[in-house]
């Protein structure tokens, strides 16, 4: 029983697992919803005697991993919704170049798609395709933190306290990356976004 | 008016003998291996085409390779109503129609099973369509005209433990869409081979064999006996006589494919008057004399009798027995062959190259290129005939069980470190083929076994260094079973105690006790059969012993120790008495139900629920009978009830097991197939999901995991048996089953994930168990526009995961290097199941070059 699979980037070969990790030792509470009606059932996972892991290096390893995980996620997430409105915005663009007029507006639109596609160089290596091509290209940050986060998850669970401090060192690039990111979000394309409704064009999708 | 009646009344029968095998479509068995081939009594090559072969089982249906023997598949299951196959022949003139045969020719009492009659494909095997003459039981070879595959013949030998008039040569000239018999002797006689002229196809020669199997004797011989030849094809047939001995046995009979005249024939005859041998005609049958009467050819004729002639050159000539023999100057001298399983009964020779041939022997099929200095491995094949098994409390736990043929074998029933089962996960322990094997169960470090003929020893699994321990070490080879001062069944049980220490148990006419591992014996009860004297001279005649212990009669078939009081044990006799002692041995009761007659007693289960609850097995499959007998006792046996309603007759019953969770919850292991009965043996049904059609020889319960040793496919296991006693046919609303409990581990299997089209079984490896908490849900009823959700917390309601039955139409899939599809639920109406993906399974923790 693992815990959820931290989504990936479509078309993009990164050599990682996305698997959760595997749910710990424990009781847990299996509830099924159908039609209006919920029942459920208990199971349970017991430790295997043979790996001599305590119950505070599951937990550990348990927190460390969610957290992990959790980022991943948030990461992988605000990839694909950039790329997304990347699209729409292109193609506002290249209708307005078509049209031949707004000029501001496809220059803000080309500075929005340069910043966004700043911050994607960062985060994503878009460029190889397979398993031995990974090495023609240089990896980004979420692949360096998938390769931690699979590092980490070890069959027999003990984190190392490098995997800890390098957590907290690509945590806190994280910070900047999703600064960035959630001002691209939440500030940028919609801005951007209204200035296209206020010319009598189309929406940007960030679904 | 009447028809709606009988509807009426079968409509209820027939949907409860449907339900709970359908119901648990979610469940399946995995075969754990070992693939270490098991006998084979019939094999084909192709003519035009050296890539393709048929091996035909003794219990695991019709294989097929079209690699030459790198890979062997299974092309029978889903077909075939039996799983034994006796012949299986391949037109030469239109390769996709193949004939099979049912029914093995090697006959051995303690597992031989009875065919199906002929089934037949025009497709190479893919599809199978039956045929009839059901009646043969037994099928020895199957010959098809050369140029019209209309006409075909089939040698049936016969019922061997009775009289019948379903044997002799039959004849059908449409396909096998009817059949006429044309050669029969009198009903002892059937067809043991069968050959015919290939450069004039009305030309056949056939032998009939007067033979007969009692449990206590191999009758092999008589008037029955007799070589004959056609020359109208098949229509009528002569006696063939001059030069040959008068006292006949077994016999087989080959024509040459390069000179039409020279007929070889290898004869059982008197075994004290050196008439046995090869014979030879020199022209066309006429006259016969004998031109080698080297014993190794005729030796144990029941088992063997087979002679096959170069296609390519008339003296170079094959005879198989227990070694195979070849003779490269019309019989005079002989040489063996090596190199492959040993125990022969069929080859084919490819007529455009008898360089390329296969051979048929108890490890399967092999191929050869080289005139047979080599030959493709057996290793492979999951066809191994298992007799008896025990379980240990090791994590995982490991089975226990004698190969026909070959050694006991201890295998892993998971492999916690890896993907399958494979040969380091299982090893030789003690004794030989037909062992019962005895341990300590937490344990198993000194693995006691045995063999037939009463060979036991005591094993250490470390260093695979051994103790023999018989209480008596007698030669009993070639003796009267009268003479024998213990008579021990094939599968003479060995049992060790549960509550004292260090002993053991070997069940012989009575109970020997060991208390020192088998350096000194006692007597632990009298003579616990009927020992019937006139029942117990010399095991095979007229003409040739037999006396390697299977037929031993008036022995003790099983034995077993009360897990609840200790000095409580039952026996079984294999002439068919019960019996039970209280007291430690001190004294026995007849406990025997009344009116059982001579049975075998092949299994007794003392309910895991109540000390004074016992089932046993019974069967008189070795006297014709294939009527399943089971009984139940609720007072130790003082009465007993039969309960064997919906087990129809021909599923003869070898063993039945309760859960060790769920009071009255039974499980059958048949000749075809496992029963299962959810209230204490009233009702039967069929529970054999994607198990094979093959005989089930023992059956054990173990930490809620059903084990099946079958004689034809190896070891299986259906896990999750918690899911079964929580069986509720009547259950109206949603529901979740408590899953069984996970040990933290990293294993992987196929079983993971979905098997909805997994049969069970893979490559060349045994299946793991599933790997994650497997979770069995049902739902009452189902809607397109309802979705169904799973979600999990832990122990303070932190939500680990969610599930739906929704599609992810949003997913990408991608050429590796992403994220795997998240597993659905499943929304059918009735049980689902959701199994979990194995972690990493599709990325690699270190890269490789």
């Amino acid at each position: 029983m693992q815990h959820p699979i931290v989504p990936g980037v479509p078309g993009v070969y990164i050599e990682a697992s996305f698997n959760g990790h595997r749910a710990v030792p424990g009781d847990y509470t299996f509830t099924l919803k159908y039609n209006g009606q919920t029942t459920s059932a208990e199971g349970n996972i017991s430790p295997n005697t043979n790996f001599n892991i305590s119950a505070q290096e599951y937990q550990q390893y348990d927190a460390i991993m969610s957290d992990m995980e959790a980022k991943a996620t948030e990461m992988h997430t605000r990839v694909n919704m950039l790329t997304k409105a990347s699209k729409d915005i292109q193609a506002a663009v290249s209708q307005l170049k078509k049209e031949g007029n707004n000029a501001s507006l496809v220059a803000d639109g080309e500075a929005l798609l340069s910043a966004i596609k700043a911050w994607d160089e960062q985060m994503i290596q878009r460029r190889s395709q397979a398993y031995d091509d990974v090495e023609n290209f240089e990896n980004k940050f979420t692949a360096e933190y998938l390769f931690l986060m699979n590092q980490t998850n070890s069959r027999l669970p003990k984190v190392t306290q490098a995997s800890v401090d390098l957590k907290a060192e690509m945590d806190q690039r994280w910070i900047g990356l999703k600064k960035t990111a959630d001002d691209l979000i939440n500030n940028q394309v919609p801005a951007y976004n209204k200035k296209l409704w206020d010319a009598g064009i189309g929406a940007i999708n960030m679904d | 008016m009447r028809k709606t009646t009988l509807l009426i009344l079968l409509f209820p029968v027939l949907l409860l003998a449907q339900e709970a095998n359908d119901y648990f479509s979610s469940m399946k068995y995995r075969n754990i291996g070992p693939y270490r081939g098991g006998r084979s009594v019939s094999a084909s090559g192709v003519v035009g085409d050296p890539l393709t072969y048929f091996m035909g089982t003794t219990g695991g249906g019709l294989w097929k390779t079209q690699d030459a023997g790198q890979h062997w598949e299974n092309i029978s299951d889903g077909f075939f109503k039996t799983g034994t196959v006796g012949a299986v022949a391949v037109s030469e003139s239109n390769p996709n129609i193949v004939y099979v045969g049912m029914g093995e020719h090697a006959i051995r009492g303690v597992m031989s099973s009875y065919g199906d009659g002929v089934y037949k494909s025009t497709d190479g095997g893919e599809t199978w369509e039956h045929l009839g003459l059901k009646e043969t039981e037994q099928i020895s070879r199957i010959v098809i005209h050369p140029t019209n595959p209309d006409i075909v013949y089939v040698a049936a030998q016969g019922k061997y433990t009775a009289p019948t008039e379903g044997r002799g040569v039959y004849k059908s000239v449409d396909g096998g869409k009817t059949w006429k018999k044309t050669l029969y002797s009198n009903p002892y006689g059937g067809a043991s081979e069968l050959s015919m002229d290939m450069n004039n196809p009305d030309v056949l020669y056939a032998a009939l064999w007067h033979h007969q199997r009692t449990p206590w004797k191999v009758i092999s011989g008589g008037d029955g006996s007799g070589l004959y030849k056609s020359t109208d094809a098949g229509e009528t047939w002569n006696k063939l006589e001059t030069g040959l001995p008068k006292e006949l046995g077994k016999m087989a009979i080959a024509v040459c494919r390069s000179n039409s005249d020279k007929v070889y024939a290898l004869i059982e005859s008197d075994s004290q008057t050196e008439q046995s041998g090869l014979y030879v005609s020199n022209n066309a049958g006429k006259s016969w004399y004998q031109v080698s009467g080297d014993n190794r050819l005729t030796q144990r004729a029941w088992y063997y009798t087979e002679v096959f002639a170069d296609p390519l050159n008339d003296q170079t000539v094959y005879v198989l027995s227990a070694p195979a023999l070849r003779s490269k100057d019309g019989g005079k001298s002989w040489e063996r062959l090596y190199g492959t399983h040993g125990d022969y009964h069929d080859l084919w020779i490819n007529p455009n190259n008898s360089k390329n041939m296969v051979i048929a022997n108890d490890g399967g099929a092999a191929i050869s290129f080289n005139f047979g200095q080599s030959w493709s491995t057996q290793s492979i094949m999951p066809t191994a005939q298992f007799y008896r098994i025990n379980v240990d409390n090791m994590e995982p736990y490991n089975i226990y069980g004698g190969q026909q043929d070959n050694t006991s074998v201890r295998i892993a029933s998971a492999n916690l470190q890896g993907w399958s089962i494979s040969e380091s996960d299982w090893t030789w322990s003690a004794g030989g083929e037909s062992a019962f094997l005895a341990f300590d169960k937490d344990n198993p470090k000194v693995v006691v076994g045995g063999s037939y003929l009463g060979t036991i020893e005591a094993l250490d699994m470390e260093t695979k260094v051994s103790t023999k321990i018989m209480a008596a070490p007698l030669q009993y080879l070639g003796k009267a079973a009268r003479d024998m001062k213990y008579l021990y069944n094939w599968n003479a049980p060995i049992i060790w105690s549960q509550h004292e220490p260090n002993t053991i148990y070997h069940g012989a006419q009575l109970v020997l006790k060991s208390t020192d591992l088998g350096k000194t014996w006692t007597h632990f009860s009298p003579d616990l059969t009927r020992d019937l004297d006139e029942k117990q001279g010399k095991g095979g005649g007229p003409y040739t012993v037999e006396a390697v212990g299977a037929e031993n009669y008036g022995t003790i078939s099983y034995l077993v120790e009360s897990p609840h009081q200790q000095g409580v044990f039952y026996s079984g006799s294999d002439d068919g008495l019960v019996h039970i002692t209280k007291d430690n041995g001190k004294s026995w009761q007849n406990i025997t139900p009344k009116n059982l007659g001579e049975t075998l007693i092949n299994a007794i289960e003392v309910s895991p629920h109540d000390p004074a609850v016992v089932y046993i097995a019974t069967t008189k499959y070795k006297f014709g009978d294939y009527t399943p007998a089971l009984f139940k006792s609720n007072n130790y046996g003082k009465t007993w009830k039969a309960i064997n309603n919906g087990i129809p007759y021909g599923a003869y019953t070898r063993v039945v097991r309760e859960d060790q969770t769920k009071k009255g919850l039974l499980y059958a292991g048949t000749e075809l197939g496992i029963y299962i009965s959810f209230d204490d043996g009233a009702n039967w049904e069929s529970f054999q999901r994607n198990l094979p059609v093959t005989p089930i020889l023992d059956l054990k319960v173990h930490r809620n995991d059903l084990v099946v040793a079958t004689s034809g496919r190896s070891f299986w296991i259906l896990d999750n048996l918690s899911l079964l006693s929580a069986y509720d046919p009547e259950i109206k609303e949603l529901k979740v089953f408590k899953p069984e409990a996970l040990t933290y581990g990293f294993w992987g299997s196929r079983m993971s994930g979905n098997i909805d089209g997994f049969d069970g079984t893979q490559g060349f490896e045994g299946v793991n168990p599933a790997n994650g908490v497997v979770l069995y849900y049902h739902l009452p009823e189902v809607d397109a526009d309802k979705v169904v959700e799973l979600v999990v917390t832990n122990s303070e309601g932190k939500v680990i995961n969610t599930y739906t039955s929704e599609a992810d139409d949003s997913y990408v899939p991608h050429n590796g290097g992403g994220a795997p599809p998240a597993p659905r639920l499943s929304k059918r109406k009735g049980l689902n199941c959701l199994e979990y993906a194995t972690p990493n399974s599709s990325w690699r923790s270190w890269r490789l070059y």
